[in-house]
């Protein structure tokens, strides 16, 4: 059963992975890339992470997803223009040498790493409240700076007399 | 369940990610396709946390998840900030400091 189960979450990240890179608008490599984020969360289930799971499906799934539709429908983005045959070809080279080290670290080290245990059972909140609070802390501070950042760079400075409207129009 | 397949999946969606990175011309694309690879290491961590049953790469895990929140908040707003200045998303637009 729970082979079955990830067989069909891994070939949903899959295409959707795939689609995510090769779809041309980037609205539907936005909606592709919160499937995958979906696919991803519920793989975190299966791997005995309910809260990991929550979070990306909260976070990735759901917020990133918004943002970028509403960042391409603000933006109007166009189609690319045909990509150069040299671009795809040293980018899938690249691609490819990646995969293949990978997949020859895989089978040389990994593929007799064991079975998947238990898992860590409850005892998240304590390492994050405890061990990890500084990082989380920091993070919190990035988030707020990523905020502030996200803020200025899209603020345009606005003459005195302007209205919202052609204060914040493209 | 053995581990590996979890592995290979990832390993997967971050060449994937990889390859849209370098790819695509699209700053909206490629911050998408940054996600993906964000999304593999996410994965790799929360298998990995599994099978040694320490809850401490869940952990590791969730301040990936934000610090990629984060990154790609920051990307969109810089894409829309080229998109202003330049009137393009093009990021092969951005050359001013090649030479």
């Amino acid at each position: 059963m729970e082979i079955a189960v990830f067989v069909l979450l891994a070939c949903g990240c899959g295409l959707t992975g795939i689609l995510t890179v090769t779809c041309r608008k980037p609205m539907h490599s936005c909606l592709y890339l919160a499937a995958t984020s979906l696919c991803v969360g519920l793989l975190c289930i299966l791997l005995a992470a309910p809260f990991l799971a929550l979070a990306q499906i909260l976070v990735c799934a759901a917020g990133i997803a918004l943002l970028g539709g509403f960042v391409c429908a603000v933006l109007n983005l166009e189609e690319e223009p045909g990509k150069e045959v040299l671009r795809i070809l040293l980018g899938g080279a690249t691609g490819g040498i990646v995969l293949v080290a990978l997949g020859y670290f895989l089978w040389r080290w990994w593929r007799g790493s064991g079975e998947l245990g238990t898992g860590a059972g409850t005892g998240f909140s304590e390492l994050v409240f405890g061990e990890f609070l500084l990082p989380v802390e920091l993070t919190a501070f990035l988030l707020l700076v990523a905020l502030l950042g996200s803020v200025l760079l899209t603020r345009r400075e606005g003459r005195k007399g302007a209205t919202n409207a052609e204060r914040s129009g493209l | 369940m053995p581990l590996w397949p979890y592995l290979a999946l990832s390993g997967l969606l971050f060449g994937l990610g990889l390859v849209g990175l370098l790819v695509r011309r699209n700053a909206v694309g490629a911050v998408m396709a940054f996600g993906l690879m964000v999304n593999a290491s996410l994965l790799n961590l929360a298998a990995f946390a599994r099978q040694h049953g320490d809850g401490r790469g869940e952990a590791v895990a969730f301040l990936v998840l934000l610090v990629a929140a984060a990154e790609m908040v920051v990307g969109l707003a810089l894409a829309i900030a080229l998109f202003r200045n330049r009137q393009t998303a093009d990021l092969d637009e951005l050359d001013q400091l090649k030479w």
